[in-house]
C-alpha cells in the first residue's frame, strides 16, 4: 500500500537540533532505526525529494535518500542505526553519505558492496606547500596549464608511468608502500594516509578481471567529480589544529586531489554484486532493494569481495601517490626548487568509499564491526589509537571537497562523531541535481564566466562535465560542513579557496 | 644512593654484565643493600650475604626468595635452565629496585623539599630551560608556587616548556590540549596531558627513526626518474 506524504513523514522525527530519527516501519524489516543529520535548508531539500516519490508517484532512477537510508536499517545484523550525514543524497543501493556497521560477531551480518560505492576507495588527499597567493599569481595560468599537462585526465586516459602486469600486483598488494619503494611517495606520505595507506587483507587474485581495466590507468585522475585543485587558506577556525597540519598561513597555497581507484574498483564491485545475488539466493538473504545485493561477511563471496576491495583500495593509494608525485614535479619545475623545499608534505589523505573493520561502542559494549562508509569520511576523535602521532591532540584531520568553484574545508574528528556517527562526518557538498538535469538546465558558457569571475582558472577535458560539476548541481558545501560541526560529529578547522582547478 | 664503593667497580658504572664477572664486589654491594637500606635479616644471618665463596649464589637466591622477589631461581644454572650469571643479574636488579623504595620510604619528605627547592630555582624558570611558549617574566613573580605538585614541574621541565613553581602559567601552556580523559582534579589532568605529550614526543621520535631506515632502503632502489 502507498503511503501519503504526511504518512510517510510522520515516521520522521527531529530528535534535536541537526539530528532527525527514521523509524522502524517506514519501510519493511527495520532492525533499528535510521537516522540524517540536517539543517533547515538542507531538510528541505531532503524532504521534497521524499514528498516527489510519495503516493507511488515514482521518481525514476534511484529512491530517495530517506528510503536508502531505511532500507540499510533493514539488513541482516546492521547495529546501531543507518546514519546519513548532510550532504547525503540518492545512490546505488545505498544513499551516498549513508554510514552503517554491521557485527562481525554475527553470523548473519552482511557486507554489500552499494555500501562501498563502485569507486572504491575514492578520496581526497590536501598536499601543503610554503608559496602564497602572491607567489603564484604571476604565473597561475601556467601553473595550471602544467598541472593539466602532468596529470593524465578524462575517460579512459592512460598514465604516464609504464607498468607491468607484475607491477599492478604489487600495487594492489602493497598499496603505497610500493610508491615509497620506487621512490614516487615520500617515506612520511605513508604516515598521513588513513590505513597508513595500505589495507593488509588485499588479495590481488580476487581482482583478476579488473586488472586488466587497472593496468592502464594508474596514476590518472579519471572524469565525474574528481578533480586537482590549487588552493588557497581563505579562513582558519581552529588554529591549533591549522598549525599541526602547516596550513595555518591565510594564503597559503595547497593542492586538493580527489581520485579513486578508476575502472578497476568499478570492475571488483561489478564482479562481486554478480556473485552477491546468487549467494543471497542460497543464504536466504531477505533485503528491501536489489541494488542492496549483500553477501554475509563470512561466506566465501563476502571474504573475496573484501579482499577485492582491498586490493582496490590499495590501487587508489597508489593512484593520489603518483598524482602527488607528478603534482610535485609541476611545482618543482615551475619554482625552480625541490618538493622538499617547497615543503609539498601531504597534510592527509581520507578514504570516502570503503569498508573497514574497527571497534566501536555500541549499547555500552566494545565491538568489532564492518563499517561501511559510501560518501562519507572517517573523522576520528583526539587520542584515537588509528589516527597519525602528529594528529593525536587535534583529532583526525578530514578532507572534505568542495564543488567546481566553491570552497573546501578541512575538519577534525570529534569524540562525539565517535559516539554518534562510528567516528563519520561528511565527503562533500552532495548532489542536489541529476547529472541530465544540469546539462539540461545549465550554460556551459555561463558556469565558465562565472568560474572567471571568482579568477578561478580551469582546464576540463570534457565540456559537458562543466555543466554537470558546475556548483549549481551541488548542495552548499558550507551548509554541509556547518550542519556537521553545529550537530558536533566533527570541528571546522581550515577554510580553503580554489585558484585553479584541473578536472576530467 | 651513596654506596661508598662504586669506584672500585670496573669497567661500566652501569653494566650488570660487568659486575657479575666480579663476585667480590658484587658480594659487597648485596651486602651494604642489605645492611643499609633493606635490612629484612637479623645481623646475625647476614654474614654469608657478604662473603663470596661457591655457595654464595646459592644463598643469594634464598635471600631474595625471602625478600619477596618474584624472579623464578629453581630452574637456574645446568640442564637446559637460566645461566646463573642471568639469573645473578636479574635478582640483583630487582634488589636494587627495592632499596631505592626502601630508601625512598626513608627518606621520601627530605626528597621532596629538595625537589621543590631545586624546581623552585630561577635557573627552571620558562626563559632558563628555553623552549617556553608565552608567560612573562612579570606573571611568573606573581604566581606562588603550589605545593605537593613535583609531577607536573618535573614533567614541565623534562618536556623544556614548563617551570617549576609557575603552575599558573604552566596550566595556560595547556590549555587547548587535553589527555583525552578526565579525573575532575585539574592538577592530575595536568599530569596526564603532559606525560602524553611525553609519550607522544616519544612515539614521534621513534616514527622518525623508522622513516629514516625506509628512506636508506628506498635511496638504495629509487631511480633517478622519480627523483623531485
Amino acid at each position: 500500500m502507498k503511503r501519503s506524504y504526511e504518512e510517510e513523514k510522520s515516521f520522521i522525527t527531529r530528535e534535536n537540533g541537526q539530528r532527525f530519527r527514521i523509524d522502524p516501519g517506514f519501510v519493511p524489516n527495520m532492525k533499528v532505526p535510521g537516522y540524517f543529520y540536517a539543517n533547515d535548508r538542507l531538510e528541505k531539500l531532503t524532504f521534497e525529494e521524499l514528498r516527489q516519490q510519495s503516493g507511488g508517484k515514482g521518481g525514476g532512477g534511484f529512491l530517495p535518500a530517506v528510503k536508502q537510508i531505511a532500507n540499510v536499517a533493514a539488513l541482516p545484523g546492521v547495529v546501531k542505526g543507518s546514519i546519513g550525514l548532510p550532504d547525503v543524497h540518492s545512490g546505488y543501493g545505498f544513499a551516498v553519505g549513508n554510514v552503517a556497521a554491521f557485527d562481525m560477531a554475527d553470523p548473519d551480518a552482511v557486507v554489500s558492496p552499494g555500501g562501498v560505492g563502485f569507486d572504491i576507495n575514492c578520496g581526497v588527499r590536501l598536499v601543503r606547500t610554503n608559496l602564497t597567493l602572491d607567489d603564484v599569481l604571476p604565473v597561475k595560468e601556467e601553473l595550471t596549464q602544467s598541472l593539466f599537462d602532468h596529470i593524465p585526465v578524462g575517460v579512459g586516459t592512460k598514465g604516464m608511468v609504464p607498468i607491468t602486469a607484475a607491477d599492478l600486483n604489487d600495487v594492489l598488494e602493497m598499496g603505497i608502500d610500493w610508491s615509497i619503494r620506487e621512490g614516487y611517495a615520500w617515506v612520511e606520505d605513508k604516515e598521513h594516509c588513513e590505513e597508513y595507506g595500505r589495507m593488509l587483507q588485499a588479495d590481488p587474485t580476487k581482482a583478476r578481471r579488473a586488472k586488466i581495466r587497472g593496468l592502464p590507468q594508474l596514476g590518472t585522475l579519471g572524469a565525474g567529480n574528481h578533480y586537482a585543485e590549487i588552493q588557497v587558506v581563505e579562513e582558519v577556525y581552529d588554529e591549533q589544529a591549522a598549525k599541526k597540519m602547516g596550513i595555518d598561513k591565510v594564503n597559503q597555497v595547497c593542492i586538493m586531489i580527489h581520485s579513486g581507484s578508476r575502472g578497476l574498483g568499478h570492475q571488483v564491485a561489478t564482479d562481486a554484486l554478480v556473485l552477491m545475488e546468487a549467494a543471497m539466493a542460497r543464504d536466504n538473504i531477505d533485503i528491501n532493494d536489489r541494488q542492496l545485493a549483500c553477501a554475509k561477511i563470512n561466506s566465501q563471496e563476502g571474504q573475496d569481495y573484501l579482499a577485492g576491495m582491498a586490493a582496490a583500495a590499495n590501487y587508489a593509494w597508489v593512484n593520489r601517490a603518483m598524482m602527488t608525485f607528478l603534482t610535485r614535479r609541476a611545482f618543482s619545475k615551475k619554482f625552480g626548487k625541490t618538493a622538499e623545499e617547497l615543503d609539498m608534505h601531504v597534510v592527509y589523505d581520507v578514504s570516502h568509499n570503503i569498508a573497514k573493520v574497527e571497534q566501536h561502542i555500541v549499547d555500552g559494549d566494545l565491538k568489532t564491526l564492518l563499517v561501511h562508509r559510501k560518501g562519507a569520511t572517517r573523522a576520528f576523535p583526539p587520542h584515537h589509537p588509528l589516527i597519525p602521532v602528529d594528529y593525536q591532540f587535534t583529532g583526525q584531520p578530514v578532507i572534505v571537497g568542495g564543488t567546481m568553484g566553491t570552497c573546501s574545508y578541512v575538519l577534525t574528528g570529534t569524540q562525539k562523531g565517535m559516539d554518534e556517527t562510528f567516528g563519520s562526518t561528511c565527503h562533500g557538498a552532495g548532489r542536489a541535481k541529476s547529472r541530465n538535469e544540469s546539462r539540461k538546465t545549465l550554460d556551459y558558457e555561463a558556469v565558465l564566466g562565472g568560474l572567471e569571475k571568482k579568477g578561478i582558472s580551469i582546464r576540463v577535458a570534457s565540456p559537458k562535465l562543466v555543466m554537470e560539476e558546475a556548483p549549481e548541481s551541488y548542495k552548499d558545501v558550507t551548509e554541509v560542513v556547518n550542519t556537521c560541526h553545529d550537530a558536533g560529529v566533527s570541528m571546522r578547522a581550515v577554510k580553503l579557496r580554489p585558484i585553479a582547478v584541473i578536472k576530467g | 644512593m651513596e654506596y661508598p664503593g662504586l669506584d672500585h667497580v670496573s669497567g661500566s658504572a652501569a653494566s650488570g654484565r660487568s659486575l657479575v664477572a666480579q663476585p667480590h664486589e658484587l658480594a659487597k654491594i648485596v651486602g651494604w643493600i642489605e645492611d643499609r637500606k633493606v635490612r629484612g635479616l637479623a645481623i646475625s644471618d647476614r654474614e654469608p650475604l657478604r662473603t663470596p665463596g661457591p655457595k654464595w649464589e646459592e644463598v643469594l637466591f634464598s635471600y631474595l626468595q625471602e625478600m619477596g622477589c618474584p624472579n623464578d631461581f629453581k630452574a637456574t644454572g645446568g640442564g637446559g635452565g637460566e645461566p646463573s650469571s642471568a639469573a645473578v643479574l636479574r635478582g640483583v636488579s630487582w634488589l636494587v629496585t627495592e632499596a631505592v623504595a626502601c630508601d625512598f620510604d626513608d627518606n621520601g619528605k627530605e626528597y621532596k623539599a629538595a625537589a621543590r627547592e631545586l624546581l623552585a630555582n630561577p635557573r627552571c624558570s620558562p626563559q632558563a630551560v628555553g623552549g617556553a611558549r608565552g608567560g612573562s617574566s612579570s606573571d611568573h613573580g606573581s604566581v606562588q608556587p603550589e605545593p605537593a605538585q613535583p609531577t607536573i614541574s618535573t614533567a614541565g621541565v623534562a618536556m623544556d616548556i614548563g617551570p617549576g613553581g609557575e603552575h599558573r602559567i604552566f596550566r595556560e601552556q595547556l590549555r587547548g590540549f587535553t589527555a583525552g580523559v578526565e579525573t575532575g582534579d585539574e592538577a592530575c589532568d595536568s599530569v596526564a596531558t603532559v606525560l602524553r605529550m611525553l609519550y607522544l614526543s616519544d612515539l614521534r621520535n621513534l616514527q622518525d627513526e623508522v622513516n629514516g631506515v625506509i628512506a636508506l632502503a628506498q635511496s638504495t632502489r629509487r631511480e633517478q626518474k622519480t627523483a623531485v
